[in-house]
C-alpha cells in the first residue's frame, strides 16, 4: 500500500504569494491562538489597539567562525561602518548592532582536550562545559530558548512552546567531534542538562506542525474525532507507563521519564486544540528544497509565519551545524566549508571564507527584511523581536570561543538600542542571555557562566 | 609512599634496577604476579620522577594538584577521581604539555596500562555483563518493526527526527530520547499504519482541495471561465464511498434579468441546476451534497445559459460569462438514516463468536497483536485496558474498524512497543542476571535483522527454549533475507559507506561523482562484507581479498575487463581483481571516497580511518591550538601534501601523533579521492612508501592491507569484535567488557576467525544474554581480583 501523498506540492514562491494575500491583513486575528489573544487582551484591557505585540526571539546559528579582517565593523557605538562580510546588512543598519567582547569560556577544553566544534554549538545557548562523552551520560545545560520557552509556558497559549530549525543535510554516521557525542554537534537547544531538541528540516512538516494537529487535509468534525481518540490514547500511554515504571530501576525509570514528559506536552496541545483550529489559507510548503539557498530562505519564512501568527515566542534556526563540511558550488566553491575554515592564513582560502560568511549574511539579511516587512501596529514584526546571529567559533583557524561574531537585530519592542557597533567589555556570552530573559520578563539569576546582565538599553 | 617502601621491598627492588628503563617482558609478569605496591615503586614512581613530578608534587603542585600526596588508586581509596583524570589526560596527550619533556612512548604506554587495570580491575572468570538502559527503536528499527509486523511497504518513520548517534552507530540506548517533535510524529505514523492496517470503510471526512486550476475545458488560460455553454470537468479519486460536499465558489458577468446558471453534473449525469449570481470580487458560495462510490470520480459543471449581445449605437456590448473561483470537496460523511457500511476486517482479526460481548472480542482478537508488538506475552491488565479503549470508542460513535484502529495506535505509541527494556528476571539483586527468553529474541532479533522477532523466535521463547536453540537460530537468522539489514545497518555504519549518497566531491575536479556511482560504490562495499557470512574464510581477507563485487558502472570506473553480462547491467557480479593494483577493504572506492576531502585526498584521513576504523587504536586527539602548517613553511612551501605534512611531522608536538597516522595514509595516496588508480598527483609521482611506527615498512596499497592483515591481525581482530559488541548491545564498551572481547576473539580464532563465528560469539557472550541490575552503584569489584596482567 502506498504512502498517501501530501495534496500539494508548491515551490517557495508560490507558498509566498499564498502568505502575500495574508500579510495585507493588519493582524491575524483567525489565526492566532485564542489563549493568546485573550491573554493580550486581558494585559491591555481598555486599550484602543487590539494588542499590544509579544517579545518574540529567534537565534540564528552559523558554523566554523569566520573571515574576522572583513566581518567587523570599523569605528565604534553609532558611528561605525560595516564589514564588507556584512555589506548585505547596510539597509538595516539602524535596526541591529554588532556586538563585540562577547564568548564562551565554557567551549574552551577546560581539560577535555579538543573538540571545540562540538562544544562550540552545546555551549552557544546554554553556556556550560558539554560533558566528553560518546554517548553515555550526556550533560551539558538547558539552553536560552528553552528558558523563554518554559518561562512563558503554558501562560503565553502557544500553538508551540518553541520552534526548533535546521537546513542541515541528513545526518552522517560515524564518530562526531573527538570523542564528543554527535548530539552536542547537532543540537542547539536542550530541553534539560541531557535532553537534546531535534531541529525539523522539512518545511511542509514545520507547517504541519505549527498549523494541524494532524493532516492539512482535515475538516473540523475530523479534527475532532482525531482529538477525541488522541487523547484517549494518551490517557493510555501515560497510564501504561506509570505502570512499567513501577517495575523498573532508576536509569530506566529517568528514560521513561524524557518520554512521558514529551507525551504530556503533546496531549497539552491536544487538550488546546480548539484554540488553534484556524490556519492559514496558504498552499503548503513543498518538502525540502534541493537548493540551499532556497532551502534557507523557506524556513525563514517559516519563522517569520510562526512570529507573525504568535505560533510561538521562540525560534532557533540551524543555517549548518558545527564543522559542517558543505560545498558550495552557486558561489564556485568546492571545497568544503571546514575545510577551508583551517585556512592556515592562505588568501585563497580566507577569500573563499569571506564569500562564505557574505552568503550566510545575506540569508540572514532576507530574514530581517521581511520581518521588517510585516507590519504590526505601529511599527514592524522586527521591532517587537530579537535575533541573535552567530557563531560558537571565532576563527575556524583557531577554534577560539572569544569575542565572538554576534549580530543583534530588532528593538524588542523599543526597549533596546540598535544602529550600533557595541564594543563591549570581554564578557560571557551568557550576559546577554541574561538580559534577554529580563525583555522577556522570565526571571532569571543566571545563565550558564554568566556574571551579569549585558546593557542593551 | 608511605605505605610501600618497606626495606624488603627496596632490597626486592635492588635486584631488579637494572631493568629500569626497559618495560618488563611479559613472563615478568605472569611468573612473578608483582604487588601493586612493587609494580608502583618498580615501574611507575620512576615514570611520575620523570615526566609528573616537576610541576605535580608538593612543593609545586601546579594547578593544585600534587600527584605524591595521592593514595595508590586501588579499591578502597578515594584518590580514584584523581586517578581518573590522570590517566584521562596523559591518554589524550594533554600532560605533559607540549611544551615540557616527554615521556618515551613505551613508558607511557605502560603507564597508562598500569593505571588502567589499577583503576578498572576485571574478573575475568565472571565477567561484568554491563547494563543496556530501556532503549528506544531508532528510524530504521521502527520503519522494519511495523513493515515486519504487518506486511507495509511504506515507510512511516521518514519523517521522525534524525536519530543522535555515539560510539559510532545511532542505535545506542544512552543517547536516544524522545523530543515531543517524536512524539508527534509517533502519533501520526500510528495512524497511517492504523488506517493501512485495519480499513475503516467510513474514513473520518477529509478536504480534497480543488482549486480553479485543477478544472480543465475554461475558456480562459489564467482563471476556470467558461464564455459559451460548455463546461468544466475536474477528475479526481475518493478513497470511500458515501456522501460529499462539493463547495463551490463561483461568479458571473451579469446580463439582462436573468443570472448564469450551471449544472453540476456527476459522470455526466445532473445533479444540480444552480445559479452564479455572484460578482467576481463577491461570488456567490454554493453546497452541493454528491453521493459517491470509492474510486475515480469525474465532477463536471456546465455553463447552461451563454448570452451575447454585441454593442449597438444605444447600448453596450453585452455578455454573460461563467466563473470558477474555488472548489473543494469534503467527505464521506454519513446521513443518519444511510446504512452504515460494512466493516471488512483483516484476516487476522477473528469475528465475535456467538454470544460473546464486545470486550471479550476485542481483547481475544487484540492479544495476539500485543504480543508481537511487545515481543513478550501480554499482561493481563494491559489487554484489558486496550479492550476497554476500543470498546469506549466504539460507544462513542466509532466504527469496530475505527476502534480497533485506537487500540492499535495506543500499542503502537505505547513504550512496550517503543522501547526495547532488557529487565532481568530479578531486580532485588546486584548480581547479574540471565535475560528472560523474551528479551535474548528481541536482542537477536534488532541484532541480525534490525526488527522485530518473528513468530518462531517467539514461541520458543514463550516455551524458554530459545537459550539452547541459539546457534540454531543465530544460523537461520543468518540465512533469511532479513539479514541484509544487518550488513547495510552494521557495515554500512562500521565502514562509514552509508555516507556515499551524502557526499559533494567537486563537479569539476570530478565529473564521473553521480548518485548512481556513490550507489554503486556504496553496494561493492556491503556485498563484499555480505559475502563473509556465507563464504567460510577468515575476517583478514576484508583487507587482502583479491576479489571484489562491481556491476557494470564499477567495473568501467575500475577499468576492469567488464565480465557483467550486459553492459547497462546493475546486478553485481564477483571479479578477479588484477594482482597487486588493489586489494580487499582499502582497495574499494566507497572507503576512499569517504575518507577524501571532496577537492582532494586526505592522507591524515585515511590513516586515521585506518587506526580507528579497522585497528581500534584511534590516534590521540591533536593538542590544543595547533599551529598551522603555513607558520612552518618560512622557506617557501614545498610543492607536494606530503612535503607539506612532513613539515608538520617536524614539529616536535605534531610528530608523535602524525608519524602514526601519516605513513598509514600515504600508502593509500595510489588512490585519488575517488577511489581511481593513479600513479602521479599533479605531476608528481606517487610516493606510497613508509615505515610504520611498529616497525613494518609499506611501499603500496596492497602491502600495507597486507601488514594490516598479518603483523596487526590482533588488533584487527579484537577492533572487530568490539565493534560488533557494541553495535549487538547498542551500548558504548567499558573496562568490565575485556574479558568477553577477548572470549569473542579466542572462541572465534577456533573457528578461523569467520564472520558468522564471531556473530555466534557475541551472541554467545555474557553480556549478550545477561544485564546487570539497574542500579545507581558502580560494579563492585573485590580486591583480591585485581590482575596486573599487561597482556589482556
Amino acid at each position: 500500500m502506498p504512502a498517501p501523498t501530501p495534496p500539494f506540492s508548491l515551490n517557495r514562491r508560490q507558498f509566498l504569494t499564498g502568505l502575500g494575500a495574508m500579510v495585507s491583513l493588519p493582524v491575524f486575528e483567525s489565526l492566532i491562538p485564542g489563549p493568546v489573544l485573550r491573554a493580550a487582551e486581558a494585559s491591555a484591557a481598555g486599550s484602543p489597539s487590539l494588542l499590544s505585540p509579544p517579545l518574540r526571539t529567534a537565534f540564528i546559528y552559523v558554523p566554523n567562525g569566520v573571515n574576522n579582517a572583513h566581518w567587523w565593523p570599523t569605528g565604534g557605538g553609532s558611528t561605525f561602518s560595516l564589514g564588507s562580510s556584512l555589506s548585505a546588512l547596510e539597509a538595516h543598519k539602524s535596526d541591529i548592532q554588532v556586538i563585540a567582547g562577547l564568548g564562551h569560556k565554557k567551549a574552551n577544553g577546560n581539560g577535555d582536550g579538543p573538540g571545540d566544534h562540538a562544544r562550540a554549538s552545546a555551549t552557544f545557548l546554554t553556556g556550560e562545559q558539554a560533558r566528553k562523552t560518546s554517548g553515555s551520560n550526556i550533560r551539558i545545560g538547558r539552553s536560552i530558548d528553552q528558558m523563554i520557552a518554559a518561562g512563558i509556558g503554558a501562560t503565553g497559549g502557544h500553538r508551540l512552546p518553541s520552534l526548533e530549525l535546521s537546513c542541515d543535510p541528513p545526518r552522517q554516521t560515524g564518530n562526531c567531534d573527538s570523542g564528543y557525542s554527535c548530539a552536542y554537534q547537532f543540537n542547539l537547544s536542550w530541553r534539560s542538562e541531557n535532553q537534546p531538541v531535534p531541529a525539523e528540516r522539512n518545511p511542509r512538516l514545520v507547517f504541519e506542525r505549527m498549523f494541524g494537529g494532524g493532516s492539512i487535509q482535515d475538516t473540523v468534525e475530523s479534527r475532532a474525532i482525531r482529538a477525541r481518540q488522541r487523547r484517549s490514547i494518551l490517557d493510555f500511554v501515560m497510564d501504561d507507563t506509570r505502570r512499567l515504571q513501577r517495575d523498573l530501576g532508576r536509569s530506566d525509570n529517568a528514560k521513561l521519564d524524557e518520554y512521558l514528559t514529551s507525551v504530556r506536552e503533546i496531549e497539552r496541545r491536544i487538550t488546546s486544540f480548539e484554540s488553534f483550529a484556524a490556519r492559514p489559507d496558504a498552499p503548503l510548503p513543498t518538502g525540502i528544497p534541493s537548493d540551499y539557498e532556497e532551502h534557507m530562505r523557506l524556513m525563514c519564512d517559516l519563522m517569520v509565519l510562526s512570529f507573525q501568527t504568535r505560533s510561538t515566542p521562540v525560534a532557533t534556526l540551524m543555517f549548518a551545524s558545527e564543522a559542517s563540511g558543505r560545498t558550495f558550488p552557486t558561489l564556485g566553491i568546492t571545497e568544503g566549508h571546514h575545510s577551508l575554515s583551517h585556512h592556515e592564513r592562505r588568501t585563497d582560502k580566507l577569500t573563499q571564507i569571506r564569500k562564505i560568511d557574505e552568503f550566510y549574511i545575506r540569508q540572514f539579511a532576507y530574514l530581517v527584511d521581511r520581518m521588517k516587512n510585516v507590519r504590526e501596529g505601529e511599527g514592524t514584526l522586527l521591532d517587537n523581536s530579537l535575533l541573535v546571529y552567530g557563531s560558537g567559533i571565532r576563527d575556524g583557524d583557531r577554534h577560539d570561543h572569544t569575542d565572538l561574531p554576534v549580530i543583534l537585530a530588532g528593538r524588542a519592542g523599543g526597549r533596546i538600542q540598535t544602529g550600533r557597533f557595541l564594543k563591549a567589555s570581554d564578557q560571557p556570552m551568557t550576559n546577554l542571555y541574561l538580559s534577554m530573559l529580563d525583555l522577556h520578563g522570565v526571571k532569571a539569576d543566571r545563565i550558564g557562566d554568566s556574571t551579569g546582565r549585558l546593557k542593551l538599553a | 609512599m608511605r605505605l610501600f617502601a618497606t626495606a624488603l621491598l627496596l632490597a626486592f627492588c635492588a635486584i631488579l634496577g637494572g631493568a629500569a628503563h626497559q618495560t618488563w617482558p611479559d613472563w615478568w609478569w605472569h611468573v612473578r604476579k608483582p604487588a601493586p605496591e612493587v609494580v608502583f615503586a618498580r615501574r611507575i614512581q620512576p615514570f611520575l620522577n620523570a615526566t609528573c613530578y616537576e610541576c605535580h608534587d608538593s612543593s609545586t603542585h601546579k594547578g593544585d594538584f600534587a600527584l605524591d600526596r595521592l593514595a595508590l588508586p586501588v579499591p578502597g581509596n578515594d584518590s580514584r577521581e584523581s586517578w581518573e583524570r590522570v590517566l584521562q589526560h596523559v591518554t589524550s596527550n594533554i600532560m605533559p604539555p607540549a611544551d615540557a619533556a616527554q615521556p618515551a612512548p613505551a613508558a607511557r604506554a605502560e603507564f597508562i596500562t598500569w593505571l588502567d587495570r589499577t583503576l578498572h580491575p576485571v574478573d575475568s572468570k565472571n565477567p561484568d555483563p554491563g547494563r543496556v538502559v530501556i532503549r528506544r527503536l531508532n528510524r530504521e528499527e521502527y520503519k522494519n518493526t511495523v513493515q515486519d509486523l504487518f506486511g507495509i511497504t511504506f515507510n512511516p518513520s521518514e519523517s521522525f527526527p534524525d536519530d543522535d548517534s555515539g560510539y559510532g552507530f545511532d542505535h545506542i540506548a544512552s543517547v536516544l530520547s524522545v523530543s515531543p517533535l517524536l512524539f508527534e510524529r509517533y502519533l501520526a505514523a500510528a495512524e497511517q499504519v492504523a488506517s493501512a492496517v485495519i480499513p475503516d470503510p467510513l474514513p473520518p471526512p477529509r478536504i480534497f482541495a480543488a482549486p480553479p486550476e485543477r478544472w480543465t475545458g475554461g475558456d480562459s488560460s489564467g482563471e476556470a471561465a467558461l464564455f459559451s455553454n460548455t463546461a468544466l470537468t475536474w477528475k479526481t479519486s475518493v478513497p470511500a464511498a458515501g456522501r460529499y460536499r462539493l463547495r463551490l465558489s463561483v461568479a458571473e458577468d451579469h446580463m439582462g434579468n436573468e443570472p448564469a446558471r450551471f449544472a453540476v453534473r456527476l459522470s455526466g449525469k445532473t445533479i444540480q441546476e444552480l445559479p452564479a449570481n455572484g460578482s467576481r470580487r463577491r461570488p456567490r458560495n454554493h453546497v452541493v451534497e454528491l453521493s459517491l462510490p470509492a474510486g475515480p470520480i469525474s465532477i463536471q459543471l456546465a455553463f447552461l445559459n451563454d448570452a451575447y449581445q454585441a454593442a449597438t449605437d444605444t447600448t453596450k456590448q453585452q455578455d454573460r460569462n461563467f466563473y470558477l473561483q474555488d472548489a473543494s470537496l469534503e467527505g464521506p460523511y454519513l446521513n443518519p438514516d444511510d446504512p452504515r457500511p460494512e466493516v471488512r476486517l483483516p484476516a487476522w482479526v477473528e469475528s465475535p463468536r456467538a454470544g460473546e460481548n464486545r470486550f471479550d472480542w476485542y481483547a481475544r482478537v487484540l492479544t495476539p497483536l500485543v504480543r508481537k508488538a511487545y515481543r513478550r506475552t501480554p499482561k493481563p491488565s494491559e489487554i484489558d485496558r486496550l479492550a476497554h479503549l476500543a470498546q469506549r470508542s466504539e460507544t462513542l460513535g466509532d466504527s469496530s474498524a475505527a476502534a480497533l484502529q485506537v487500540a492499535l495506535q495506543a500499542i503502537l505509541t505505547s513504550p512496550g512497543f517503543l522501547f526495547i527494556g532488557d529487565a532481568p528476571a530479578s531486580a532485588t539483586t546486584d548480581k547479574p542476571q540471565p535475560l528472560f527468553d523474551h528479551a535474548i529474541a528481541t536482542r537477536l532479533a534488532y541484532f541480525l535483522w534490525n526488527g522485530p522477532p518473528d513468530e518462531r523466535l517467539l514461541s520458543l521463547a514463550d516455551r524458554n527454549e530459545l537459550r539452547p536453540q541459539l546457534v540454531a537460530e543465530t544460523s537461520r537468522l543468518l540465512a533469511d533475507p532479513r539479514a541484509r539489514r544487518f550488513i547495510n545497518n552494521f557495515a554500512g555504519q562500521w565502514l562509514e559507506v552509508r555516507n556515499l549518497p551524502l557526499r559533494t566531491p567537486d563537479p569539476a575536479l570530478y565529473p564521473e561523482w553521480s548518485p548512481s556511482l556513490a550507489a554503486s560504490m556504496k553496494e561493492e562495499t556491503l556485498r563484499f562484507f555480505a559475502d563473509f557470512l556465507t563464504n567460510d574464510r577468515p575476517l583478514t581477507e576484508l583487507l587482502t581479498a583479491d576479489y571484489t563485487f562491481v556491476d557494470s558502472r564499477l567495473a568501467a570506473f575500475y577499468k576492469l575487463p567488464s565480465p557483467v553480462p550486459s553492459a547497462n547491467s546493475s546486478e553485481f557480479v564477483r571479479v578477479q581483481l588484477p594482482p597487486d593494483r588493489r586489494a580487499g577493504l582499502l582497495g574499494q572506492a566507497g572507503i576512499l571516497t569517504v575518507t577524501s576531502y571532496p577537492n582532494r585526498t586526505s592522507p591524515v584521513l585515511r590513516g586515521k580511518f585506518i587506526l580507528d576504523k579497522i585497528l581500534g587504536t584511534p590516534p590521540p586527539p591533536p593538542p590544543p591550538n595547533i599551529p598551522s602548517l603555513a607558520e612552518h613553511s618560512a622557506n617557501g612551501q614545498p610543492s607536494t601534501l606530503r612535503g607539506r605534512l612532513e613539515l608538520h611531522r617536524s614539529n616536535p608536538s605534531c610528530t608523535s601523533c602524525h608519524s602514526l597516522i601519516d605513513p598509514i595514509g600515504f600508502a593509500l595516496e595510489n588512490y585519488d579521492a575517488l577511489g581511481r588508480r593513479r600513479e602521479s598527483d599533479g605531476g608528481q609521482p606517487i610516493d606510497s612508501a613508509g615505515k610504520l611506527t611498529t616497525g613494518e615498512a609499506v611501499n603500496s596499497p596492497v602491502s600495507l592491507s597486507t601488514v594490516l592483515a598479518t603483523a596487526r591481525s590482533g588488533e584487527f581482530h579484537r577492533n572487530f569484535a568490539r565493534t560488533l559488541l557494541t553495535y549487538a548491545l547498542g551500548r558504548g564498551l567499558d573496562y568490565y567488557d575485556r574479558p568477553t572481547i577477548d572470549r569473542i576473539v579466542t572462541t572465534a580464532a577456533a573457528r578461523g576467525h569467520t564472520l558468522p563465528a564471531y556473530i555466534d560469539a557475541v551472541v554467545a557472550s555474557i553480556a549478550f544474554q545477561n544485564q546487570r541490575p539497574d542500579s545507581p552503584r558502580a560494579p563492585a569489584a573485590s580486591p583480591a581480583t585485581v590482575a596486573f596482567n599487561l597482556q589482556n
